[in-house]
């Protein structure tokens, strides 16, 4: 076995038959007929928490429905590794770090770890992100040049501003691969010209624990559960805590809302995950802003806040929030439109790809709008909700997990055909 | 000297990988002379100026949570007028006594549970209790994780650095430490050394108010190395608590030791009571059929929590009652790489197997989950629970469930024998006990209400509370 397995349920893609229709299921079967036995492998840098995560636990099991031989791998690593990786990960989006030959050492260090580790063939490898970025190299070097298979490098990261020396120093990592996806056209760096470029924006499972329906009996229970009031309007952010996600910023914004309508209640969850050390420190800042004010809920998975409470706090509230300051895509908001809520966030990353301005909810920059904004749906229930079925039919349309998976076959498809090296 | 060293790890991860990978705790710590120093840089480095970190924030090296509110009255009617009249008596005296409780994180369900809780309760009994964590430092937290590893039996090859890194810390936390309060609980040996370094600063003068350690690890079986870093600091307290008798180490003899088992709170999303139509719709979704018998357990996935043998139990039981389901939560300690192997074993076993049900993350398994897979159980099951207490197994006695449990931790204290479920020494036991609970439903019920009974008595967060007013108590009326 290479780095570390991850092993997953069991999914069937006929049960999406009745939410997205028998055609796009059907359409879906054909186009990974040519690929029933390939040896597919995913390797990220998290089994545990995190979009990426999240996404391959079922994007994993429906390519194995259709016959595919996928697998799911994640790197080894330590706290010093995944220190190393955060800074990176937040120096590609935008921070400014001192990128030093410590830093990139342990890089290289954990990931030639990891190809050394590799020891399986694989007709496509999809690497997820900068973590695991430089095994190809490696592994290639292993092999005198050569490597079996199509190496697809998935970026879910938005490089527009990515720190220079940083990115030059990935880029030659990423520069040998086959390909390259891309979650929107904006985030594909000019100079990236080896890899053939391909834009996937993400998506999500109406299936998984998160978004499935829940009875509304069930919902006001497990708010009740978490002492909050159902009589009150919520309005609720689902992020992790990272700056970019400007949880400081949602406080403030709150409290322009509170003044006008002191009954308003907000709820933060936040996934805090294992290679986030940044995020611990930002939680706590958060909560010194939040203060004593206890309309303000805090939540997290480390207490004990899963899967199933996140979907029923989603739909308990009035307002879905997402105030960002930069995103890769935003699933969340996906996720709230899917709940049929309508969303205020800021116009970053993937957000305006899933935010029609005025018919599913609201593209903010300032304090004020984003306050304006909040208040005008609070005031105004038939817009919300009008809102919300628009923005659910929406994402039904484009963000759910199925046309992921089409995706995905297309660009298998395309890479078969395509004459360097291959099966 | 970097270099060297650098070249030195690299030499080690390439010549013995699988080795380095099987145990984390062996990897060689970065200990460097202004480690410190450089740990609060980087801090600021990754959190950014935006938030407007400043110089002072970064040296407050314990940071404050804020504790919700809570109200006696909440309980008043699960525990009865004669306890919550108990709490005010109890703590009329202590009105307006300053409390710190000092933790080294604010997010477990079990720590919400023990300081927040309880201090809220606390709060509104009239005493002014404060919660306090220890900054999250990777470095700190790195020697942190080697140490609870340490504690809980596992291997860890020790190194003078990871005392050096523990000591150096707990030095900062001191010199940051503004002492106002009367009473001051250091939960587990993160901040252990905090008062130690205080009263180094005072020229060995005697601190003000009471210190009690409050240690929830099996000290009794800890190893030389990590007991001898630990005893010489553990002697400045007043007091130490254990969460069971076995945990008191004898030569803890120059302190006053006492013992309050630890509790759970009926008003967590955990432990309060879901319609039958919730937990049909979350079972639902699993694929977990109500119609058939659900035996379940729940625990952090952990090779001393033995997940393998629940999986032979369940066969066993499988034999005589071919409809039976297992469900199996076993959240991941994401940290720790042996428990993703373990993990990948049981995943291996669960996959072929439509009636074995594992749950964990990336589709994290939270208290509502957990709570609707324990009402649903007809038998909850707790194979064993390696050094730790196993409050889960509270979760479910609440939860009016018998309990067929291993003879380890604070399952004997938890399970009344024949009464509120069986104590077991083997699987096969635990299988036939199981089989028994399954074909006799009425007795399987019975013994859940007793179980639910013992619970109320014996382990809501109402008694811990009162343990620890009747502590300070005692503790005020010790001599100075």
């Amino acid at each position: 076995m290479g780095v570390c397995s991850v092993s997953t349920v069991v999914k069937s893609i006929d049960d999406y038959r009745a939410i997205v229709g028998d055609e796009r299921v059907d359409e879906i079967y054909r186009l990974a007929e040519p690929f029933r036995g390939a040896r597919v492998l995913h390797i990220n840098g998290t089994a545990f928490g995190g979009g990426v995560a999240e996404l391959l636990a079922t994007l994993v099991p429906l390519m194995q429905n259709l016959g595919l031989n996928a697998e799911w791998q994640v790197m080894r690593g330590t706290d010093e590794f995944f220190t190393v990786t955060k800074a990176m990960h937040n120096s590609l989006q935008g921070a400014t770090i001192q990128w030093t030959p410590e830093k990139y050492d342990i890089w290289l260090q954990y990931n030639q770890m990891n190809a050394d580790l590799f020891d399986q063939d694989f007709d496509f490898v999809i690497v997820h992100d900068p973590q695991p970025a430089g095994i190809l190299q490696f592994l290639s070097q292993r092999n005198g040049g050569q490597c079996r298979g199509k190496w697809i490098w998935r970026c879910h990261l938005d490089l527009t501003e990515a720190q220079p020396e940083v990115w030059a120093f990935l880029h030659r990592y990423v520069e040998i691969y086959h390909a390259a996806i891309f979650t929107l056209e904006d985030f594909v760096p000019e100079d990236l010209n080896g890899p053939e470029i391909f834009i996937v924006p993400p998506a999500i499972d109406p299936l998984s624990p998160k978004n499935i329906d829940l009875l509304p009996g069930t919902v006001s229970e497990i708010l009740a559960r978490y002492r909050i009031d159902t009589q009150r309007p919520i309005l609720s952010q689902i992020s992790r805590f990272d700056q970019w996600k400007d949880p400081l910023g949602v406080i403030d914004g709150y409290r322009l809302v509170k003044k006008e309508m002191p009954e308003v209640q907000l709820i933060m969850v936040a996934s805090m995950a294992h290679d986030d050390p940044e995020g611990w420190a930002c939680f706590e800042r958060t909560l010194r802003r939040a203060g004593e004010d206890f309309d303000i809920h805090f939540l997290t998975n480390l207490n004990g806040v899963g899967n199933i409470e996140v979907n029923a706090f989603q739909r308990a509230s009035t307002v879905v929030v997402q105030k960002s300051l930069r995103e890769g895509f935003g699933l969340a908001v996906a996720e709230a439109l899917w709940k049929g809520k309508p969303v205020v966030a800021g116009g970053v990353g993937g957000i305006p790809l899933q935010i029609q301005y005025g018919r599913n909810g609201y593209l903010v920059i300032t304090l004020a709008e984003f306050a304006n904004r909040v208040l005008h749906l609070l005031h105004h229930p038939k817009t919300a909700e009008r809102m919300g079925k628009a923005g659910k039919e929406y994402i039904r349309q484009n963000f759910l997990i199925t046309r992921h998976l089409r995706d995905y076959l297309k660009i298998f498809n395309q890479l078969s055909d395509s004459a360097c090296g291959g099966k | 000297m970097r270099d060297r060293r650098g070249e030195m790890k690299k030499r080690e991860i390439h010549e013995s990988a699988e080795s380095f990978i099987g145990d984390l705790a062996e990897f060689p710590l970065k200990v460097t002379p202004q480690v410190i120093k450089q740990n609060l840089l980087n801090m600021r480095e990754m959190g950014g100026e935006q938030f407007g970190l400043t110089k002072g924030a970064e040296t407050a090296a314990l940071a404050q949570i804020p504790i919700q509110p809570a109200s006696v009255e909440d309980y008043r009617n699960i525990v009865g007028d004669k306890e919550t009249q108990q709490l005010e008596k109890l703590a009329k005296p202590l009105n307006g006594l300053r409390l710190l409780q000092l933790s080294s994180t604010a997010f477990s369900p079990r720590v919400t549970d023990a300081i927040g809780v309880a201090s809220a309760l606390m709060n509104y009994l009239g005493l002014q209790c404060s919660w306090q964590v220890i900054r999250p430092v990777e470095e700190f937290n790195q020697v942190n994780r080697l140490m609870y590893r340490a504690l809980e039996g596992y291997p860890v090859q020790w190194h003078k650095a990871i005392g050096d890194t523990w000591l150096k810390y707990n030095d900062m936390y001191a010199r940051f430490f503004r002492q106002k309060y009367d009473i001051v609980i250091v939960h587990d040996h993160a901040g252990l050394a905090i008062l130690s370094a205080m009263t180094n600063y005072n020229r060995g003068k005697r601190h003000l108010g009471k210190w009690i350690w409050s240690c929830h690890r099996e000290l009794s079986i800890a190893p030389p190395d990590i007991w001898s870093l630990l005893y010489p600091h553990i002697r400045y307290y007043d007091a130490a608590i254990f969460d069971k008798e076995s945990q008191v180490r004898g030569e803890l003899k120059s302190i006053y030791t006492g013992v309050i088992t630890p509790a759970i709170d009926p008003l967590n999303p955990r432990n309060a009571e879901l319609s039958r139509k919730s937990i049909e719709g979350v079972l639902f979704q699993r694929g977990i059929d109500l119609g058939r018998p659900i035996i379940s357990q729940v625990y952090p996935l952990d090779k001393a929590a033995d997940p393998l043998g629940v999986i032979e139990i369940y066969h066993l039981v499988k034999e005589r009652i071919p409809q039976v389901q297992l469900i199996l939560v076993a959240p991941p300690r994401s940290d720790d790489m042996d428990t993703r192997d373990y993990f990948r074993q049981l995943a291996h076993q669960a996959a072929s197997d439509n009636d074995l049900h594992l749950l964990s993350t990336p589709e994290e398994v939270g208290n509502v989950e957990i709570n609707a897979i324990q009402q649903a159980s007809q038998v909850v099951v707790q194979r064993s629970v390696g050094n730790g207490f196993g409050l889960t197994v509270a979760d479910a006695m609440w939860s009016s469930r018998p309990v067929v449990g291993g003879r380890a931790g604070g399952m004997p204290l938890l399970i009344i024998d024949d009464e509120t479920g069986f104590l077991v020494d083997d699987n096969h036991q635990a299988a036939e006990r199981i089989t028994y609970l399954l074909a006799n439903p009425q007795i399987a019920n019975k013994m859940g209400r007793k179980a639910r009974q013992h619970i109320r008595q014996s382990f809501l967060i109402t008694r811990y509370v009162r343990d620890y007013l009747k502590l300070f108590q005692f503790m005020l009326s010790m001599r100075e």
